[in-house]
């Protein structure tokens, strides 16, 4: 039966299915493409912290896309049989991964013990401890400077106390100890004896001695001493273990795996034990990971409370530093000299304090050691920073405040350089300091300018001055600082000013775009689609921006900020760091573009990677299945009919033609995304102006340009042509020297909506190429698409705007297919480019008009 | 609004997760809120204390929402209740409102589509107090 069946498919031609059967496999992989790309939307606009979602939804949705990128890699399979059959292998690594994610376990491919800083991820916690993950983001999200390093991961602790032949007798002391049996003062005395008694395995050791290595080669050093720093994962929130656990500074290399030791069996000193005991926190709660950091011999360190909790002053931070290193601030021994500085920019001095600082402690490289010195008499009495620098500190205590979400206890220092490092920063302990009032009294006082217009991108609280941007226009980016920027479109181009402002409003958008994934990287509070904000917002205003509860309010209210500051956090809840951990797994994009080198099956490393392999090889596919077709006489490929010679084939997947017609009218065609691009591609008189003439050095480069052999067969070289359905579209167009590449989806609901751009190749010398590629970049900002551009190839892509925007854009990449058919031939200088820009810009604008 | 006018909500479902936001977000905005994370814990708070809204999950261990709901409904007739569930099918929305639901959301919502259904709640709340 099975036999028949498979017969029936492949009646055809030998053994390739018959290619009605190619579309019907070809429907369902994109319909499992789109539901996948909706799903990884979908977990990205949760992530926003708007939603309220349970553990429930992260497997069954993890679960659902699994199930719809295998149905994909199964149809492709079948439209092409055995010839992505990699795709299996690499999919099953990512299944593996993702299953052992929903469970709740962090899935570490190769580095089971140790893990660089800068490879650490979003949600990682778990494996590298707190005040790592946050060293982490400090270094890789906000791109602070931190120390250099390396972390030994909880996986080691774990070898420690589960996994080593010291293990079933720690466990039994623990039990022990649980039970009573053991006061905790003798059980803290085994423990810790056990602990310094294990030996790792080869495995375990070579991994550190290779980590290294690797350390001293990057770094170019060729002795090497580190700070040894604990930070242990627990229930509780990890500032109240703040000094239980040891660190150590100044270890050289030889003596890191005996110091690690060290941090290791501090985790179980007596005042750690009973601490824990007294709160309730499970032993099996408790990991300690370590962080391997480059020692710097700093010139001045210190610690920032970003609120001055200390004289329980909240509008103002307060700064202790010393010469040399923090130990004796940190340790209380010393006081440094003290400076009370505001919140706000320009972050002006309020007060210093400086004391005499007869000794400091410092690392001494020449006998490798921290050692007590006698700072330099005419130094004792001065400010140990002047005032640039405390004001450059505040800046940026105040962005880490800003990611953290709360009040932060910062350690830091200026390096030999006169370079800003922070070493650390946690939750500022706010003992009884009461941040905010009653917040339902301050809210009905308040005036608000607009409540529930919009979508939240990412929750949180900000205030500040109004500064509307116009769609193309430039600013210094000084500007920006401590704004709330308030703009029509949320276009990428906005994506470098992210970090400077203090949050987004915009009209338009829906919390999928480009723009809301950085947001959401930077924790930036913003709200799209309030269709109000230009309109009601002026440049200036001081207003509130509660993009949790969806208000903005007129004027600054502060209280509400600090309100925010208690509240516990979304982001660090167990389902909001899986589901983190799972979006990373799932959603970055590596291979972008089918021309790249890397655009192999074997190179797909997340599930969209996969998607976009798949969907882009199922489109060549089935082109090539269609023509084939064609030539046999069976297929169903008709021409479009229209005045301009596009000559455009198309291959409708849900529409049958028939027959006898040879060419079919634009009236006839249901595909909305293909009748917008045409008709942009015929607007006005735009694809009937003549060309310019190619001057002699233009011809004779074309002559010797070859094609680009991934673009498309060779047989296809000069034949247009249309994949499409209703809501879909794949354009593959060759005019001129010019290859063009869209393929896009519209539908109803924004969040699916895509479009993918390209551009490449072209008649005339690389660098007119080059500025055809620039003017089309250009235009493609000005649209407001993400874009790349490699060489001749440009890439524009925008996602997450709904339909009637998205049809407007396809009309307008028509118009710009057609209008620059021949132009790159014209564009002789630098200057050219603006000329043709605004030319366009004129063009589209009448268009709008007439619209 | 003061102590004795505030709108008293009882958020039953299995998952923590749900229950703490949903309290830190509702009692931000006035009303007194109460979480369980097991039915019978709050069905047996529902027997000696009268809520004015609650909003439970349907699946559950032990005694499901629906069993819960409906004897929450026959306690107290008044009570409003909203339905959050992430198996959200045509039949299990139809066996809710059935059983005098007031509304059906379901998981992942916005926040502040839940804060609409409660506004609804409220008005007829009031309404109906207004009317006694």
């Amino acid at each position: 039966m099975l036999n028949k069946i498979l017969d029936f498919f492949f009646k055809k031609k030998g053994d390739s299915p018959s290619l009605r059967s190619v579309f019907i496999h070809f429907q369902k992989l994109i319909q499992a493409n789109n539901r996948s790309l909706e799903i990884m939307s979908e977990m990205g606009e949760v992530l926003s912290g708007e939603y309220i979602f349970d553990s429930k939804f992260i497997r069954d949705r993890t679960k659902e896309l699994l199930d719809n990128v295998y149905k994909m890699i199964v149809n492709l399979d079948f439209i092409a049989p055995g010839k992505y059959r990699v795709l299996f292998d690499n999919f099953y690594e990512i299944k593996l991964a993702l299953e052992e994610e929903v469970k709740g376990n962090v899935y570490l491919p190769d580095a089971n013990y140790t893990i660089f800083y800068e490879d650490i991820e979003d949600g990682m916690v778990d494996v590298v401890g707190g005040k790592n993950a946050a060293l982490a983001s400090i270094k890789n999200k906000l791109g602070l400077p931190t120390p250099d390093g390396f972390v030994i991961t909880t996986q080691g602790f774990k070898f420690f106390v589960h996994a080593s032949k010291k293990s079933e007798e720690i466990q039994q002391v623990l039990s022990l100890w649980k039970k009573n049996a053991l006061s905790t003062d003798e059980a803290s005395k085994k423990l810790q004896k056990l602990i310094l008694e294990v030996e790792l395995t080869d495995d375990f050791e070579q991994e550190i001695k290779d980590i290294i290595h690797k350390l001293k080669v990057k770094m170019n050093l060729d002795e090497i001493y580190f700070a040894v720093r604990s930070s242990c994962i627990g229930e509780d929130s990890e500032h109240s273990f703040a000094g239980l656990y040891e660190s150590f500074l100044g270890i050289r290399e030889e003596e890191l795996i005996p110091t690690y030791k060290k941090v290791l069996a501090s985790t179980y000193s007596r005042r750690a034990m009973e601490y824990r005991k007294r709160k309730e926190i499970g032993e099996k709660e408790i990991a300690m990971a370590v962080g391997c950091q480059v020692m710097i011999d700093p010139k001045v360190s210190g610690v920032i409370y970003t609120l001055d909790v200390r004289s329980k002053k909240i509008d103002r931070m307060i700064v202790a530093a010393i010469y040399g290193l923090a130990v004796d601030i940190v340790g209380g021994r010393r006081e440094g000299d003290i400076f009370y500085v505001d919140r706000s920019s320009p972050y002006n001095l309020i007060d210093v304090q400086v004391r005499p600082k007869r000794r400091t402690t410092i690392f001494d490289r020449e006998t490798g050691k921290v050692a007590e010195i006698k700072v330099e008499q005419d130094k004792v009495e001065t400010a140990c920073l002047d005032e640039e620098q405390v004001k450059y500190l505040a800046q940026n205590a105040i962005k880490l405040e800003r990611y953290f979400k709360h009040p932060q206890d910062i350690e830091f220092c200026f390096n030999k350089d006169g370079e800003l490092v922070i070493l650390q920063s946690r939750n500022l302990r706010l003992s009884d300091i009461k941040l905010y009032c009653n917040i339902e009294n301050l809210t009905d006082k308040l005036e608000v300018i607009f409540s529930n217009k919009g979508d939240i991108v990412q929750q949180g609280i900000a205030f500040g001055k109004v500064l509307k941007l116009r769609f193309d226009q430039e600013i210094d980016l000084k500007k920006l600082e401590d704004k709330i920027l308030v703009v029509e479109y949320p276009s990428p181009r906005l994506a470098r000013m992210l970090e400077y402002v203090n949050g987004v409003i915009a009209d338009r958008g829906a919390p999928v775009g480009h723009l809301a994934t950085i947001a959401r990287e930077f924790r930036l509070p913003m709200i799209v689609n309030t269709r109000v904000a230009t309109k009601l917002l002026n440049d200036g205003d001081e207003i509130t921006l509660n993009a949790t509860d969806n208000v903005v309010y007129k004027g600054i209210i502060k209280n509400l900020c600090y309100y925010d500051f208690v509240e516990e956090k979304f982001e660090d809840t167990r389902e909001y760091r899986t589901l983190k951990r799972i979006f990373h797994k799932v959603s970055p994009l590596n291979l972008v573009e089918a021309g790249d080198s890397n655009f192999k099956a074997e190179n797909c490393k997340t599930l969209h990677d996969i998607v976009r392999f798949i969907h882009e090889k199922a489109v060549q596919e089935i082109i090539e299945k269609s023509y084939q077709a064609n030539i046999s006489g069976e297929g169903s490929i008709k021409k479009l009919k229209i005045d301009i010679p596009l000559d455009l084939v198309i291959i409708d997947l849900e529409q049958d033609f028939s027959y006898d017609d040879k060419e079919i009218p634009l009236d006839c065609i249901s595909s909305l995304p293909l009748k917008s691009f045409v008709q942009g591609v015929s607007y006005s008189n735009i694809w009937s102006r003549e060309p310019v003439g190619v001057d002699f050095r233009g011809f004779m480069s074309s002559l010797s340009r070859t094609f680009s052999p991934h673009l498309a067969d060779p047989r296809f070289v000069g034949q247009n042509l249309a994949v499409v359905s209703n809501d879909y579209a794949n354009i593959s167009l060759r005019l001129g020297y010019h290859f063009t590449m869209l393929d896009t989806l519209v539908r109803e609901r924004a969040a699916d909506n895509y479009i993918y751009f390209r551009f490449f190749g072209g008649v005339t010398e690389s660098e007119r190429r080059s500025r055809r590629a620039r003017l089309i970049e250009k235009i493609l900002l000005q649209n407001d698409f993400f874009t790349t551009v490699k060489g001749d190839l440009v890439i524009g892509r925008l996602k997450g705007m709904m339909k009637e925007y998205i049809l407007q854009k396809i009309f307008v990449l028509g118009v710009l297919v057609a209008y620059t058919r021949q132009l790159d031939v014209k564009l002789i200088n630098d200057e050219s480019i603006e000329y043709f820009l605004q030319e366009f810009k004129n063009l589209t604008e009448k268009i709008k008009q007439k619209q | 609004m003061a102590n004795q006018d505030k709108i008293k909500i009882l958020i039953l479902d299995d998952e923590p997760i749900v229950t703490k936001r949903l309290k830190s977000s509702l009692e931000k905005i006035g009303y007194e809120v109460e979480t369980f994370n097991r039915s019978i814990d709050a069905l047996e708070r529902c027997r000696k204390h009268r809520f004015d809204i609650v909003i439970t999950d349907l699946k559950m261990e032990g005694i499901d929402g629906i069993e819960f709901l409906t004897e929450v409904k026959e306690l107290y007739p008044d009570t409003e209740v909203i339905v959050i569930t992430g198996f959200a099918t045509m039949d299990t929305a139809k066996e809710s409102f059935k059983r005098g639901v007031l509304d059906f959301l379901a998981k992942p919502f916005r926040i502040s589509e839940l804060k609409e259904v409660l506004h609804k709640a409220t008005e007829k709340i009031k309404a109906k107090k207004q009317g006694k």
